[in-house]
C-alpha cells in the first residue's frame, strides 16, 4: 500500500531508486501455450503463458482436472518439449494414458507434499524442460494447509526466471502466489466415458479467479496494479 | 625433428599432483624400497627448512616440524606417465617413453606450423593435470632432450641452420649432458668444458683417445646419429586407480582425485577420437561392516551418460551430484575410475525433431531428484507388455522428442484414471448383479450409473495372476469411481477425472 502511494507520488523517483527490479519484473518475451480445449483457451485469454505460476483447483472428485493436465501434456508435445509431472500422491495413471502421451514425460512419484515441492524447485532450475505439472490433490490435507506462503512465493519466482509453464493442480485456492487461479466446477458422469478425450474436455466446467499474465507496460501502471 | 618432454623430479610431482594444495606446503618424498628408507625429493617449502636429499626421514622432520612425509608411489607414477604419454599423443602417433617423465615424440610428417604454440598448449595441458614440464625441439631424440633441459617452457634449436645448434650447444656446460664418468673426468682434465667444444673434436680422434665410451658420447651430443624410437600404442584402457597412503572419510580429497582421473581419461579420450558412454567407480572400503549379513568392502557408483562425451566438466558434476547423496558406511583406501567408451556419434537430429538443450544438466537434475525421491520413482513411465493392472516400469528419458503422430486425445476414449495406490478397500452392494452402493475411505453412496462388468485375467498359470471383475460406477453425490473385485473382495482403485 505504502508502495503503491509513494509511486502515485513520485512514480519517476522510485523508478530510478528500483532499477534493475522493475526490468525483472517486465523481463522476456513469455509464449503462451494453448491448452487444447478451446473454451479453456478463451477464458485464459489464449492459454498458459511461460513463467507464470497457474494453479488450478480441482475441488470435486470427477471434476476433469485429469483430463485437462493430458491435454496439457498433448500441447507440450506438439511443442515437441519434455514436460515433468511431480506427482505428490503418486495418483497417476499411465495405462488410462494415451502412450503418446508418455514419450516425453518425466513421471516423478512423490511420497508427500514436502517432496513434491522440493522436486519442482529442482526442476525449475533446470532449462531442458518446457513444462512443470504439479498435482497435489489427494495430498495430506494437513500439510497442504503447513506449506508456507514463502514456498509458493520462491516457485512463482523460479518459474518468473525460467522459459517453461507452471501449472499446479490443487484440491482448493491454496496458492497465494499464484498469477492464473482456475476453477474446475463440473463433475463427469459414466455416460461420457464413450466419449473420445476430447469431446469430454468440451465438456469441463470453469471458472477463472484470477489472470494476471506479467505485465509488461508502464511502471508506474504496474505497480498501482499491484 | 623431434620434440621431447621433460617433466622434471617425476616421482615427486606424481605424488603431489594427487593431493590438493600439497604443492606448497614443506613435503618429502621417501623411497620405502631402500634397506634404509630415506629421502629422495623434497618440494622447495621443505627445502628452505633445511631438507635435503640423503636425510633419514627422522632427520628430515627434526629439520622441519611441519614435514608431510609421503612414499614413493608406483602406481601415481604410472598414472602420471599415461598423462605426459597422452598429451604427447596428441601432437603425433610416433611417441617413445623414455624413461621416467620423460617422452619423445617423431615430428616426421607433423605439421610444422605454429608447432612451438601447439607445444607450450601441450605444456599448459600438463600444467592443469598436475604436472610441470619442459619441451624441446632439435634435430635428434638426444639433442632434443639437452635442449628440453634448457628450456623453461618450448625451446627450439633449430636443425636447418647448423650455426644456430652449435651457438646452442657452445653454450651448454658439459655436465649437462650427463657424461660418463671417466669421460666427464678426463674431458675437465683437457679444458673443455662447453658441449660445442667437445662437439668440435672429430670423430676419429674421440674414438681414438676416449675408446668406444667417449666414441658414443659424443655420436649422442653432436646431433649427427639419429636413433630410431621405440614406438609405444596408446593405451586402449580407459581405467585409473589410486590406493591411497591413509584412509579418507571426507568428500572433498575424494572428488580431487576424481577430477584428476576425468582430467586425464578425458585426454586420452580426446586423442583416440572416442566419447565416455558410461562410467563406473569403486571405492574400496577401509572397514569391513557387516550389514544384514553382508560384507561390505567397496562402494560402487555407475552412471549412464545421457549424451555420450569427454567434456571432463560435464562428467565430474554428474559424479559429484551423485556421491553427494551417498553415505558412506567407511573410510576410504582406494578409487578405481572406469570409462566405457564409444566412438563418436555423427547423429543428427530430424528437421522436426528436438532434444535437451542441457543433457548432461539434465541428468544432474534427475540424480538430485533421484535423491528426494529414489531413483526408482523417476523416469519415463512404460507399460508391461502382460497387461497386468497398474503394471508399470519407469524407464530413462530419451534425449529427443520426435513429432506427434495420429489425433492424440481426439483419438482416445475413456476417462483417464487417477489411482489410489495402493486400492482402497470397499464395502458394495449389489442388487440384480450391479453395485447399488459403494463406500471406503474416500467416497461414500448410492450409484446413479454404472458401466461393467468387465473381466480382466492373466497370467492365472504363475502365483503372481490375476483374475478380477471391474466396475465403472457413479455415485449419486458425485465422481465416477473405478470398482475391481477379486477373490470376492471389492477394491475402489481409483477415481475417474
Amino acid at each position: 500500500m505504502a508502495l503503491a502511494r509513494a509511486v502515485r507520488l513520485e512514480p519517476d523517483c522510485l523508478k530510478e531508486i528500483i532499477g534493475e527490479g522493475v526490468l525483472w519484473a517486465a523481463q522476456a518475451d513469455r509464449e503462451t501455450l494453448g491448452t487444447g480445449i478451446d473454451h479453456i483457451d478463451r477464458a485464459l485469454r489464449g492459454g498458459l503463458s511461460t513463467g507464470v505460476l497457474c494453479e488450478f483447483v480441482a475441488s470435486s472428485p470427477s471434476s476433469g482436472g485429469q483430463t485437462l493436465l493430458l491435454h496439457l501434456l498433448e500441447a507440450m508435445r506438439r511443442e515437441r518439449r519434455f514436460a515433468a509431472l511431480v506427482d505428490g500422491a503418486n495418483a497417476f495413471d499411465p495405462q488410462t494414458t494415451p502412450s503418446v502421451l508418455l514419450e516425453h514425460l518425466l513421471w516423478v512419484r512423490c511420497e508427500s507434499v514436502g517432496q513434491a515441492l522440493q522436486v519442482a524447485d529442482v526442476l525449475l532450475r533446470d532449462e531442458n524442460l518446457g513444462m512443470v505439472l504439479v498435482d497435489l490433490r489427494d495430498c495430506d490435507a494437513w500439510a497442504l494447509r503447513r506449506i508456507p506462503a514463502s514456498d509458493w512465493y520462491r516457485l512463482q519466482r523460479l518459474a518468473g526466471k525460467s522459459n517453461m509453464v507452471l501449472a499446479i493442480f490443487t484440491p482448493r485456492s491454496m496458492i497465494p502466489s499464484a498469477q492464473i487461479r482456475l476453477a474446475l466446477t463440473g463433475t463427469l458422469s459414466v455416460s461420457q466415458s464413450d466419449m473420445a478425450l476430447g469431446e469430454v474436455a468440451k465438456g469441463l466446467e470453469c471458472e477463472v479467479f484470477r489472470l494476471r499474465k506479467q505485465e509488461t507496460g508502464e511502471f508506474s501502471k504496474m505497480i498501482q496494479a499491484g | 625433428m623431434y620434440a621431447v618432454i621433460d617433466s622434471f623430479r617425476f616421482a615427486l610431482q606424481a605424488v603431489l599432483r594427487m593431493e590438493a594444495g600439497l604443492g606448497a606446503w614443506p613435503v618429502i618424498l621417501v623411497d620405502e624400497s631402500l634397506v634404509k628408507p630415506a629421502v629422495v625429493d623434497c618440494t622447495l617449502a621443505a627445502a628452505r627448512a633445511g631438507v635435503m636429499r640423503g636425510l633419514s626421514v627422522a632427520q628430515a622432520i627434526a629439520r622441519c616440524e611441519d614435514l608431510a612425509v609421503r612414499y614413493c608411489s608406483a602406481k601415481a607414477e604410472a598414472m602420471a606417465s599415461r598423462v605426459l604419454f597422452d598429451c604427447a599423443y596428441s601432437l603425433s602417433p610416433r611417441v617413445e617413453e623414455s624413461g621416467l617423465g620423460l617422452c619423445a615424440i617423431g615430428l616426421a610428417g607433423v605439421n610444422r606450423e605454429r608447432l612451438e604454440f601447439r607445444c607450450q598448449e601441450m605444456v599448459s595441458e600438463l600444467r592443469r593435470q598436475g604436472l610441470r614440464a619442459r619441451m624441446g625441439i632439435g634435430a635428434t631424440p638426444d639433442v632434443a632432450l639437452l635442449v628440453a633441459r634448457e628450456s623453461k617452457g618450448v625451446l627450439t634449436v633449430d636443425c636447418e641452420t647448423s650455426q644456430s645448434l652449435e651457438d646452442f650447444l657452445d653454450g651448454l656446460p658439459i655436465v649437462a649432458a650427463d657424461p660418463p664418468d671417466a669421460v666427464g673426468a678426463i674431458l675437465e682434465q683437457w679444458g673443455i668444458r662447453s658441449v660445442g667444444a667437445f662437439a668440435r673434436l672429430s670423430r676419429e680422434s674421440v674414438g681414438r683417445r676416449l675408446g668406444m665410451e667417449g666414441l658414443a658420447f659424443w655420436d649422442r651430443i653432436s646431433g649427427r646419429e639419429e636413433r630410431p624410437l621405440r614406438i609405444s600404442e596408446l593405451p586402449v584402457i580407459f581405467e585409473e586407480s589410486l590406493d591411497f597412503e591413509y584412509e579418507i572419510d571426507v568428500l572433498e580429497p575424494l572428488l580431487f582425485v576424481i577430477r584428476r582421473f576425468l582430467d586425464q581419461l578425458c585426454l586420452r579420450l580426446r586423442v583416440a577420437g572416442k566419447v565416455a558412454e558410461s562410467l563406473y567407480l569403486k571405492a574400496e572400503l577401509a572397514d569391513i561392516r557387516l550389514e544384514d549379513g553382508e560384507r561390505v568392502d567397496a562402494m560402487e557408483v555407475s552412471l549412464k551418460m545421457p549424451d555420450p562425451t569427454y567434456d571432463a566438466d560435464a562428467l565430474f558434476l554428474l559424479l559429484a551430484a551423485r556421491l553427494e547423496r551417498l553415505e558412506m558406511v567407511a573410510a576410504v583406501t582406494g578409487l578405481t575410475l572406469k570409462i566405457d567408451p564409444i566412438d563418436r556419434s555423427d547423429y543428427q537430429l530430424g528437421l522436426f525433431e528436438t532434444s535437451l538443450k542441457r543433457p548432461h544438466r539434465f541428468t544432474q537434475t534427475l540424480s538430485r531428484i533421484g535423491g528426494i525421491v529414489g531413483s526408482e520413482n523417476v523416469g519415463r513411465p512404460r507399460l508391461e507388455a502382460n497387461g497386468r493392472p497398474d503394471g508399470i516400469r519407469m524407464e530413462r528419458l530419451p534425449v529427443v522428442v520426435s513429432p506427434m503422430q495420429g489425433l492424440g486425445l481426439k483419438a482416445a476414449f475413456g476417462f483417464a484414471l487417477r489411482r489410489y495406490r495402493p486400492a482402497l478397500e470397499a464395502e458394495v452392494e449389489m442388487r440384480e448383479r450391479q453395485p447399488i452402493w459403494v463406500r471406503c475411505a474416500k467416497a461414500a453412496g448410492s450409484v446413479s450409473d454404472c458401466r461393467g462388468p468387465w473381466v480382466c485375467s492373466g497370467q492365472w498359470w504363475e502365483s503372481g495372476g490375476w483374475n478380477r471383475v471391474e466396475w465403472d460406477v457413479e455415485l449419486r453425490a458425485g465422481g465416477v469411481y473405478r470398482l475391481a473385485n477379486e477373490m470376492g473382495r471389492w477394491w475402489v482403485e481409483g477415481v475417474y477425472d
